[in-house]
């Protein structure tokens, strides 16, 4: 075997395990927050939220039923079923804990009571006291006898000590909820929560468990007039993950296609069109195997890039194949043709796409990253394969022929018709914009969602039935010790208080009563401590005062708790299943890691003042809405800095290339154009400038850019004669213009709304990038130039003749 | 944003230790009704009410029940005074403006707009709240019919209320009534923990004069909490 066979070989084996191995780590990262600026302090604190009280491993299970006894049943049957399955299903929760084990609630009380002031503690010792014991069992008594709130009378039989009247007037805790995670008011909706047997490794397991979850959800409920909705954390990871895969290939293979058809209709051969999909796919491989070797996880955005960069990517073979047809000399001269071209074009997009890591934005980062990096390899891809393999295709068997659109790109009547189209078309769509403005912002989370979405469907049916807190803002404060986050919450309490008298806010609900005190659960322990002792004393009291010994059940279990804790570590937190699962949305106490959660009605139209005012370390006051808000107002300047920097590197790069001011001044005014005809299209259509449309701006600039830059370059090398030129280049403009629109266009079938409006906006701009480039462009260049139409009709008689 | 519920709704269960399952519900026919809408027909007749009546509440967690003597005024159409002790240590005054719970002893007084006046225990008012807006629709739509059994004059009706937030805490509602005089004799609300609390109502009077002084309570010097 010859040695360069041994390097063939050894170098095919080296791709092939670097293509397996970056593709082996392709995995998803379906937070959308991953997509916006980290300094946000909103989509911190929603990450955090996300992070630590979303429970990833929890799936929220609903239950619509025509009657409300149907609704219990079914509830329990749920249950029932995934008990069966504890290999899928560590707990399934169809009603609260304490309700299955009322004693298990007593630990959970005792927490809250010694982490009371002193003070009210040292209250509760004296009515246990036996001076006054017989005097507080008495009091209890005529409450029983005259309270009007069931409440009352129902806690205070079972607490005649009043142990906790103090967590009731503290916190409000204990008063006036009527309502329930579990019910509707009117019982005809349901929730069992289920918690995965273990973590989850990554989507696909996911995937794989909700799908099984469901089945065993379906047959349990079989026959029956219910209605079931799976939300929660799983369901959207598998929801949106299996979605952004499906997105990825669905709009890639639709690129291919749409190439494909346009490559027909334009050459009418296979076997050129077979070797560039071919490349294309090479690209797509190499791209991704790369991307998956050194980018982190895809965003639901950087899923978008296979089509982007498909339809980037392919210009290069059109170009490349467009010369090859009337290139004399060989396969390098046909590469150094090519090249000068593709260079600048590369050039300009790749740096546009990798500028996009000068954002904030994390999401549309990595996108740059992986259509930077695909375009560079598709550039390689083309110049280094396909180029010998068009001239090859050239040379031996395989019949080249030029385009079936040549002679329409080489007509005037065709240049002509095209022009006032497009002076048509340019026309419309500044007439719009003035006439009815800019197209509307939406910022909104809708935006960053899927479009039709199950999981989202559930979700706001349950907030519909249960309880709607969207309009609530979230306080989650963090810290290093439980003390921090402790100094924290007093602090907030405050300023808090000082934030409803000011009109800020409506109301507040603390996280401080559940979160331990270590100075006051020492001090509150110890002064409990001697209650044990009389335990046998206080129930003969109880029992003399009226009392069953069922009344003194609560009495005994906090004071055995307190007795349990006398040696525990401090600072003690409850950890029995009903107390971890009241817990569970409020507090988290890894090490390192202490976050308690709080919520803030803010008076409508305060809510991103009220967030600033406590935007401080480890604060954070967030809601989906406040985080829209943010967007709004930071988004847009963002978008111009890196625009005006993308421009500006664009601007410095063509200045080397063309060296000509006119030249610099052409392109900057045809892409101002063609940005405000976006606008203006976008507003005939209805649709809404967002975090994504705006991303698409940068995207335009670096792809849609390409055109004016080829026909520049055309009308530099040809000596500014701009029939030449568009008769060299406007077909290859076309169908650059036209695969890259239907690359992006692909993604307007996307799940995400986000990915979609990028997918439309991109094409929509590209579109009107390329009819200006192709048929304003040229006459602008004449216009600038001082070639008026009696030269350019005697030009055209020479070339005719 | 993900579901969060409230610390309220996670907390909303705390109050009742030990419920137990709620037996079948037995079904009624329209026939059955027939007590039922003659009562609520005769009561469109009614202008006023006043009543006395005992109240027993039997707690699981008291070794015996409590027994308190009470006194209600009913003036249509929103005007009411129930008065729980003999001297009163509950009162609680209707108006079309809203429900004032009084606690004459502690000097302190509650007062709650009428929206969230429906938020007082039904059983502990007597007869102040009743199911349905006054007709038999309102009624059914409000509460499902258990059983309805006549003996004598009396009629006794068991039900519970539609309301499944309600209804889940509690067992049955018994209520008797005189199908003659259209007055009430008794309301008993049993909870699933095997609580109780019943209305025993004597010396009846319906559509006599009751002055307005009735529906007013000088509240000065207490302290009075609005919601």
């Amino acid at each position: 075997m010859s040695r360069a066979k041994v390097l063939w070989i050894l170098a095919g084996v080296l791709a092939l395990g670097y293509v397996v191995a970056g593709l082996s780590r392709i995995s998803f990262n379906v937070d959308i927050l991953r997509l916006l600026p980290s300094h946000l302090h909103q989509v911190g604190g929603l990450s955090l939220f996300l992070k630590n009280f979303a429970l990833p491993n929890e799936l929220i299970v609903t239950i619509d039923a025509p009657d409300s006894e149907s609704a219990e049943v079914a509830a329990g049957k749920l249950a029932a079923a995934f008990a069966g399955h504890p290999e899928l299903v560590k707990a399934a929760v169809a009603r609260p804990p304490w309700e299955t084990d009322p004693a298990s609630l007593s630990e959970f009380l005792t927490f809250l009571m010694i982490n009371q002031p002193v003070p009210t503690v040292a209250g509760l010792l004296t009515n246990l006291d036996p001076a006054n014991s017989a005097v507080t069992l008495r009091t209890s008594m005529e409450t029983l006898e005259t309270s009007l709130s069931p409440q009352e009378i129902a806690l205070r039989g079972y607490d005649p000590f009043g142990l906790t009247t103090p967590l009731a007037s503290e916190s409000g805790l204990l008063g006036g909820a009527q309502k329930s995670e579990f019910s509707s008011g009117d019982g005809l909706f349901r929730v069992v929560y289920l918690e995965a047997a273990r973590p989850f490794a990554n989507y696909k397991e996911i995937a794989k468990w909700l799908a099984e979850v469901q089945k065993i959800a379906t047959a349990a409920v079989a026959g029956t007039p219910i209605t079931l909705g799976f939300t929660g954390e799983p369901a959207f990871v598998a929801e949106i993950s299996t979605g952004m895969e499906w997105d990825m290939a669905t709009s890639a293979f639709a690129t291919l296609v749409l190439i494909s058809l346009i490559f027909w209709l334009c050459y009418g051969q296979v076997a050129p069109l077979r070797w560039l999909m071919a490349m294309l796919l090479l690209t797509f491989v190499f791209s991704l195997a790369t991307a998956g070797l050194f980018l982190n996880e895809l965003t639901v955005i950087g899923a978008g890039f296979a089509s982007v960069m498909i339809g980037l990517s392919v210009d290069y073979g059109y170009l490349i194949y467009q010369q090859s047809l009337r290139h004399q000399g060989s396969v390098g001269g046909l590469q150094w043709q090519c090249l000068q071209n593709i260079a600048w074009t590369s050039t300009t997009t790749a740096a546009a796409f990798f500028a996009l890591n000068l954002s904030s934005l994390p999401g549309l980062s990595q996108l740059g990253s992986m259509v930077g990096l695909g375009v560079c390899i598709g550039a390689l891809v083309m110049l280094g394969v396909f180029a010998p393999l068009a001239m090859r295709m050239r040379h031996g068997d395989v019949r080249t022929v030029p385009s079936r659109l040549d002679p329409l790109f080489a007509s005037r009547r065709f240049a002509v018709i095209g022009t006032w189209f497009t002076v048509g078309m340019v026309v419309i769509l500044l007439a719009t914009l003035v006439i009815r403005g800019f197209p509307a912002a939406d910022f909104s989370a809708s935006t960053f969602r899927a479009r039709h979405s199950g999981s989202q469907s559930a979700l706001e049916n349950l907030y519909r039935k249960l309880s709607d807190d969207r309009g609530l803002l979230s306080l989650i404060v963090s810290g290093r010790s439980e003390s921090e986050v402790l100094t924290r919450l007093r602090d907030i309490r405050s300023r808090m208080d000082t934030a409803i008298e000011k009109g800020d806010a409506v109301s507040f609900l603390s996280p401080l009563p559940m979160w331990p005190d270590v100075e006051r659960q020492k001090l509150n322990l110890a002064a409990l401590a001697p209650v044990e002792a009389r335990l046998p004393e206080l129930k003969s009291a109880v029992l003399e005062a009226g009392f069953t010994e069922e009344a003194f059940g609560l009495t005994r279990a906090v004071i055995g708790q307190v007795a349990a804790w006398q040696s525990a570590d401090l600072p003690v937190w409850p950890e029995n299943p009903t107390s971890r699962w009241i817990l569970r949305r409020m507090a988290r106490h890894e090490d390192g890691n202490y976050l308690a959660l709080g919520m803030v009605e803010p008076v409508p139209g305060r809510e991103l003042a009220l967030s600033k005012a406590f935007e401080d370390d480890g604060v954070y006051l967030v809601s989906w809405g406040a985080l829209g808000e943010e967007l709004r107002r930071t988004m847009p300047r963002e978008i111009v800095q890196v625009s005006l920097g993308l421009l500006g590197a664009i601007l410095l790069i063509l200045s080397i290339g063309l060296r000509s001011a006119r030249a610099i001044l052409l392109f900057a005014v045809t892409t101002a154009l063609v940005l405000v005809c976006l606008a203006g299209a976008m507003s005939l259509l209805g649709m809404t400038w967002g975090f994504f449309n705006l991303a698409a701006v940068l995207l335009l600039l670096g792809t849609g850019t390409d055109y004016s830059i080829l026909l520049l370059l055309a009308l530099r090398r040809n000596g500014g004669d701009t029939d030449a030129a568009r008769r060299k280049l406007g077909l290859v403009i076309f169908l650059c213009c036209t695969s890259a629109a239907a690359g992006f266009g692909s993604l307007g079938w996307a799940g995400n709304s986000g990915l979609a409006a990028l997918g439309k906006t991109c094409a929509l701009g590209l579109l009107i990038d390329g009819l200006i480039s192709l048929f304003l462009l040229p006459r602008a260049w004449d216009l600038i130039h001082g070639e008026w139409a009696f030269t350019r009709w005697i030009r055209r008689k020479q070339f005719d003749s | 944003m993900r579901y969060f519920p409230s610390f309220q709704l996670v907390l909303s269960g705390i109050l009742l230790f030990a419920l137990t399952e709620l037996d079948a519900a037995s079904q009624t026919t329209t026939d059955d009704l027939v007590p039922i809408r003659a009562w609520i027909a005769k009561q469109a007749q009614v202008r006023s009410v006043s009543a006395r009546f005992t109240q027993t509440r039997a707690l699981r967690t008291l070794r015996s029940p409590i027994k308190t003597e009470g006194q209600l005024w009913f003036k249509a159409p929103e005007w009411f005074r129930w008065e729980l002790g003999d001297p009163a240590k509950t009162i609680v005054l209707g108006t079309p403006d809203g429900v004032t719970v009084i606690h004459p002893a502690a000097r302190r007084a509650e007062r709650k707009p009428m929206d969230k006046a429906g938020a007082t225990p039904d059983a502990a008012l007597g007869m102040m709240r009743f199911p349905g807006g006054g007709s038999m629709e309102d009624f059914v739509r409000e509460v499902q019919v258990l059983s309805v059994r006549t003996v004598g004059s009396q009629c006794h009706v068991e039900m519970l209320p539609r309301d499944a937030q309600a209804a889940r805490r509690l067992s049955v509602i018994k209520w008797a009534f005189d199908m003659d005089s259209g007055h009430w004799i008794s309301l008993e609300i049993i909870t699933r923990e095997g609580s109780s609390i019943r209305n025993d109502f004597y010396d009846v009077e319906t559509n006599g004069k009751i002055d307005k002084g009735v529906f007013t309570f000088d509240l000065s010097g207490f302290r009075i909490s609005d919601e």
